[in-house]
Parts: C-alpha cells; structure tokens; sequence
C-alpha cells in the first residue's frame, strides 16, 4: 500500500481508532501487528510469508544467543544469522546479478560458462527489513540488547508498518522498548505528525513525482540528449530523489506519532551540508548510522593505520552502493563516495568535524559567501554522484560525464540551460519555494512548525498544501524510488 | 484525543465542502481526449428511444461500425458505445445494463484478448475523471485496483478540469487525430480515419498478436458474465447478440485453436446470438487502419454490411427496406 493513494487514508483512521480504543500494549500491539502485515500484503500477499520467516528466525536464534553458554556456541549462532539472513537477500537481490558478473569475467579470461539466472520478484522493502532484524541479532550478539520474549512486540517491531518498506532502518534498541508499554496519546505528537505527513506528501507527490517526468523524458534519450539537457535532467533527478525519499520518512515519522511512536530522523537537508562528511550525516541517516556502527566500526573504524582507515571508508562506501541495487552503477556510485570523502579527508582545509546538531549551513538567515561556495561545491560533486546511481550501466554514464564535460564551457550549455529551465517553470519555481521553505526552517525537523501563527494563517497554509498536492500532485505518480531497494 | 479528532474532523470536513463547492465548477463539455467520448456515448444512449440497436465492445466497435448505414438497414437507431478494450468487459456490459429497453438488440463485439476478464486500471481512471458518474459502473473486481489505488487521482482529475474551468478551457484538439474526442460522430462512431490512408502495413495487420496476453482463455468468470447477462437480457425483453471482432486473416491462422476455444465457449450460452463465426470477420490486411483491430473506412463499410445481414435474419425487416 501506498501513502500516496486513496486507500492509505482510508487504512489509516481505521487503524488509528482501532489502536486507540483500548490503550493496553498487547491490544495496541495486536493492531499495530495485524495492519502492518495487511498494509504489505496489499501488495501481495506473498511477501508476508518472507517477512514472518525472516523475523521468526531472528527471534529464535537472538534468544539463543543470548542462552549460549560458549563464545562458540554464539559465534556459531550469530553465523547462521548472518548466512541466512543475508542468504535471502542474496537470492532474491543479487543471486543474477552475482551469476552474470560472474560469467563475464569468466568469458573475459577465456571460458565460455552457461549461467543460471533466477526470475524471482524483488520483495518490496527487504533490504530494509532484513537490516532491521540483523541489527537486533548483531546488538544481542554484542551483549548490547536484551532478546525480547514476547513474539507479539518482535513481530511488531519488524514489520511496524509505517517504516516497513523504505525505513528509516530502526534499531531494537530504539524502536522494541517503544512497543513494551502501552502508549499513551499525545494530541501534540499527533498533531506534528499530521504536519510532517502534509509536508513529506508535498515533497512526494508535488515535487518528486513531477520532476521524476523531466528526469525520464530526458534520460530515455539520453545517448542523444544535449548536455544542458543532461545537467538539467541530474539536477532534477538530485531532488527527486531527496524529495521522494526524504517525503516518505516524513510521511512515516509523522504516521508513528499518530500512534505515539517515534522514529529516528533519517533527512537533515542534506543539500545545506558543506562537504561529503556532514552530507553523510544528513542523508539516509539510519543507513550511514547502520554502516558506521555494523561494518565501518568492526572492521576496525578510524582507529587503526590511514591506510587501513581508507580501506575501510572505501569498503564501506562500496558495500552501501551494493545495498542500493544489484548493479555496478551503484557500486560505483558508492566508490565515488568513497574516493571523493577520502580525498576530501585526506586533501580537504576544511574537513571540520560539524556536530550533528548544527543547523545546516550555519546560524545566520543569509550563509556567508564560503559556505555557500562549499554548499554548491558539496552538491555539485553529489550531483555528479547521482548520475551513476540513475543510469541503466556504466558507459551511459560515461557518456553523459563526456558530453556535460564537452559543452559546460561553452555559453549556448548555458543558454540552453535557462532555455529548458524556462520550459520547465512551473516545477523548478516550485522547487525553489521547498528549498527557500527549508532553509527558513532548517532549525527544526519539519518546517511547517509553525506554532506562533494564528490558527486561521496555519489552516490557510495546510489547506493551500493540501490542494496543491490533489492538483500537481496526481498528475503523474510513480511508486516511492526506495520501494525498489 | 477528543479534541485532536475534532480538529482533525473540522479540518476534513472543510476540505470536503471546498471539494464539493469547487465540483461546482466541473465541466468537460470541452475536453479534447478520445476516452471523454464516454459522455456523448452515454448522452446518447438515455436519449434515444427505442426500441435501439446498442453496439458495444472495445476500440473495434469504435472505429469499425458505421451507425447510420446500419440504422437506415435496420430501421432502427443505433447507438455505438464502443471506445476501448481496456475497459474490460464487466464494466462494458455494466454501463448498458441500466439502460436496457424491450425491444432492445445488444451486440457485443469483444476483442480476444479481454477475454480474460481483464481491464486497463489506467484508462478506467481515465474514463472517471472526463464522467465521473461511470463510478456506478465498477464492480467489486475494480475496487482495489481502480477505486482504492487510483482514487486520489481521479481525485485530482476532478480537480484539476474544475479548476482549469476558471481559468482556461482545454486547448481544441486536431479532428484529424484519430484519437480525439471530436472524431466521433453523433452515433458514437469514430470516423475521423475516414477517408486517410492505414497506417499499418498490410504484413503488419497479418501478423498483429490477438492476445499480447497468454493467459487462459476464455475465463469461466468471463463466460459466466456473459451468461448471466444474456439472461437479463432475456427477462427484460432484449436480444443479445455477439459478433466477433474484425482480424486479418493470417492472425486468426496464427491463434486458431484459442479463438477456436472463445468460440465453442461462446456458442454454449443459452440466449447468446453469435451473429457470425471467426472466419466471417477476417479481412483482406489493407483494411486495416492502424492495428489488428482497427478498419478503415472501406473495412468499417464491408464490416457494418455483414452486421447488417446477420442482424436481418434476426429482426423483421424496417417498413423501409421492405
């Protein structure tokens, strides 16, 4: 099920009076429970079969982790977690992709080999899910959580429907203890989480689903799309995609709340960061936190020589471009990360440690000329970033790198640019109005908080919102990009 | 909690007056697209007295029947509803049902590969916007699909022609694109293709696929739609007939045993009229318009010739062509 569709708002008062009716945990629960299962079935119900087996088998061997008497028995343990867990994803995900690069290699030093390539249907969300129960796994392996004996609030915490398909990747740690007490409702939390599903729902389907139209009508052409229309298409293709994915965290933050649950922030206007470090921690931030603390850190973090320090940034990068997709172009959209926060690591004057918690791009309502320079410095490099992870394979790429490369210094690159910038007024003014909307707002999570305003001006503001998400935004929807993960 | 459902409720509920208020405004006597011939089709078929010939049936119907040599041949009018296949035949037959009359003939004219019981979710969307009172046609089948997915924007469509309806009206149409709402005449015949030359090759019609879908056919749920139709139609007096679609030769070689099949499925219907036979309705391939399905003028004129005949030996004869 969509949250872009009828029936999600149909689904959810239903669920929302239902989980309230009667405020004890194993009945909140049980709703909670019930309606995740049939908000994935909706898209076929097959899938709920995976998802339990998945989660049941977390459950079983996380409780016997934690009764294994020998650091064998667990390692054991853990082992069969890890293979069967990432055995699935495999299969399902990158059995093909694997038998294929296999082959080529293969027929690249001489052997010619028949591979076997399977015609499974990608599960929606099961690399996200998938994470989410290894996570609980690797936490009761390390000795930092305690396995939970009650299945119904295991199975909860896994398939909690508002994170279920595209995260944010919740932790046992953070999630699991929100479903051992019955909550209690806030009619404040409700109410953010109402702002914040209107402002992911106008960032979905006012902004990302129509800039996804210019980004697919020029990359279907893109071996004879001039380069203007290329750096265009990229540009577009930058928001469409945060708009999509950082719209639909939003719709999921604010639809927990609703049910007094609160999940991590995953977006924190990544596009205001001044260099590759701190986009890092405001992009898909419940992956990067997910890398740094399963992979980065145990395989040794920055702890350890520079070279290895690299090595395991490189690693990183590259193990998270694989998690995108099964393809190439999205390993090397990883490796480009990689090498770019290694350089920027290594060559970078200003690789300053910026906390979290600073707003982006600094205090004052206008950035100074320096932050905007490595504001637009930052993008441009994850612009060039995004063109590997929406191409179909690498020489696309390439040529799009080649032909942008050829006429960016040339003035008719840029007099084509606002020519097709012209043509595309409607989108791109909108746009700018979220870019303008989130700088003014970046000090909060979500920038429609505007308490301080009379009630009628708020209202007016929802309302404007509301309807121009029925108007521009049902004129072309597409599914959420992140489903496909 | 009370008050957050009060605000939230107050809040809806504005939105809905707003929404009803601005539906006010809703009007596609001017749209352009080819899928809001829908609302001449049904103008049309309330309007005329009967007792009528109602053809429907997909994109075929719609571009291969000519409605006045058929009614000056049969004394009688008629009325074509055809407009295209991906409506699917549950709500093709749903949006005449209502309108039967005694003395009625219904002939259907499906193509083959919706006899699978499927439907086009898109266009039916699209079909609701341009009338939204087609909603009543949709069975429990279209519920997820087109209502529960889909209902936010057709939502939108509603909106977006309301709106529009302040500012600026549609943009006309060329007449001469085939798919416009304006290349239909007063009988629900498209007959902008009149008169230009196909656009397919003969090869092309020859080998054109009449089932891009190789799914089992026909299925039971679509015969027993089609029994208890001719069923109705048999308690309220009509005569439901079926002709099968127009194909070129080489394409019904290509599929014989499937078409074959739909065939003896169909003959099986009691109160069921199959007015012709596979065979009848193949074509010389430069009959062809622009796909498999689709006859030029020259088809459309041979097509309604052999209707004509076959729909004769049912009905008695008008005081004209005696």
């Amino acid at each position: 099920m969509s949250f872009a569709s009828l029936v999600f708002f149909i689904f959810l008062p239903v669920v929302f009076a239902l989980h309230w009716v009667w405020p004890r945990r194993q009945w909140q629960n049980s709703v909670l429970l019930a309606a995740s299962y049939f908000f994935y079935g909706w898209w076929d119900y097959r899938y709920c079969s995976l998802m339990l087996f998945s989660s049941l088998m977390d459950y079983v061997i996380g409780r016997k982790i934690a009764d294994a008497r020998t650091p064998r028995q667990r390692r054991l343990l853990l082992t069969v977690t890890l293979v069967s867990n990432l055995g699935l994803l495999g299969l399902f995900k990158y059995f093909n992709f694997f038998a294929d690069s296999f082959a080529l290699l293969l027929a690249a030093a001489g052997f010619e080999v028949n591979t076997t390539t399977l015609n499974l249907v990608l599960p929606i969300g099961i690399s996200f899910y998938t994470f989410q129960t290894l996570s609980y796994t690797l936490d009761i392996y390390r000795g930092e959580f305690a396995p939970r004996k009650d299945l119904l609030e295991y199975l909860t915490f896994v398939s909690f429907f508002p994170q279920l398909v595209a995260g944010p990747i919740e932790r046992a740690m953070h999630l699991l203890p929100q479903f051992s007490a019955a909550r209690i409702f806030s009619a404040e939390a409700a109410i953010t989480g109402c702002r914040l599903m209107l402002w992911g729902l106008a960032k979905k389907m006012m902004l990302a689903d129509n800039l996804g139209g210019i980004v697919e009508g020029i990359f279907i052409r893109a071996d004879s799309a001039s380069g203007a229309e290329l750096a265009l298409a990229t540009f577009c293709f930058a928001f469409q995609i945060y708009c999509d994915f950082s719209g639909y965290s939003d719709i999921a933050a604010g639809t927990a709340s609703l049910f007094g649950i609160q999940l991590v922030r995953n977006f924190a206007f990544p596009y205001f960061s001044q260099n590759l470090t701190e986009f890092w921690r405001r992009w898909h931030i419940s992956l990067s936190t997910w890398f740094r603390d399963y992979v980065f850190i145990p395989l040794g973090g920055s702890r350890c020589s520079a070279r290895r320090n690299s090595a395991n940034i490189l690693a990183t990068m590259l193990l998270s471009g694989l998690w995108h997709g099964a393809a190439w172009h999205y390993v090397a959209w990883g490796a480009m990360h990689g090498a770019c926060l290694l350089g920027e690591k290594l060559f970078g004057r200003d690789h300053a440690q910026i906390p979290f918690a600073a707003t982006p791009g600094g205090e004052s309502l206008l950035p100074g000329l320096d932050a905007c320079w490595r504001m637009a410095r930052t993008f441009l490099i994850v612009c060039a970033a995004w063109v590997l992870f929406r191409v179909d394979n690498l020489n696309e790429a390439f040529q799009i790198y080649w032909r942008v490369g050829n006429e960016v210094f040339g003035a008719s690159f840029y007099v084509n640019l606002w020519k097709l910038a012209g043509e595309n007024r409607a989108v791109l003014v909108t746009l700018a109005a979220l870019v303008i909307a989130e700088w003014c707002g970046r000090r909060r999570w979500n920038p429609l908080a505007w308490e301080k305003l009379p009630r009628a001006v708020r209202w007016l503001v929802y309302t404007a919102l509301g309807w121009g998400v029925l108007y521009f935004g049902t004129q072309r929807s597409a599914d959420f990009i992140y489903f496909q993960f | 909690m009370k008050r957050f459902c009060l605000k939230v409720s107050l809040f809806m509920a504005l939105q809905a007056i707003l929404f009803v208020a601005l539906l006010w405004n809703y009007d596609v006597s001017e749209e352009t697209n080819y899928l809001a011939a829908t609302v001449d089709k049904h103008v049309r078929l309330a309007r005329t007295a009967g007792p009528r010939v109602i053809v429907t049936g997909g994109s075929n119907v719609a571009f291969g029947i000519q409605s006045d040599r058929l009614a000056v041949a049969l004394g009688r009018p008629v009325i074509n509803m055809g407009l295209a296949a991906g409506e699917g035949i549950d709500f093709m037959l749903s949006e005449i049902t209502g309108e039967l009359r005694q003395g009625d003939v219904v002939v259907l004219s499906l193509e083959y590969d919706r006899f699978n019981g499927g439907f086009d979710a898109n266009l039916l969307e699209q079909i609701l916007i341009y009338r939204p009172a087609n909603a009543v046609y949709l069975k429990p089948k279209h519920l997820k699909k087109v209502l529960l997915d889909r209902g936010l924007k057709i939502a939108g469509g509603l909106t977006r022609r309301a709106v529009e309806g302040f500012f600026a009206r549609p943009k006309a149409t060329s007449v001469e694109e085939s798919f416009a709402r304006r290349g239909f005449n007063m009988h629900g015949d498209l007959t902008v293709h009149h008169g230009q030359p196909a656009r397919i090759t003969p090869a092309a019609a020859n080998s054109g696929k009449l089932f891009p879908e190789r799914r089992k056919l026909p299925t039971t749920d679509v015969i027993n739609l089609l029994a208890d139709f001719a069923g109705e139609c048999r308690r309220r007096g009509v005569i439901f007939t079926f002709s099968f679609p127009p194909h070129a030769p080489k394409a019904l070689q290509d599929e014989a045993p499937a078409v074959a099949e739909i065939q003896s499925a169909l003959q099986a219907i009691s109160n069921l009229v199959l007015l012709d036979s596979p065979a009848d309705q193949t074509y010389e391939p430069s009959l062809f318009f622009d796909t498999g399905y689709h006859l030029t003028q020259a088809g459309g004129a041979l097509r309604t010739e052999k209707l004509a005949s076959s729909l004769r030996t049912i009905l008695p004869l008008p005081a004209t062509a005696k």
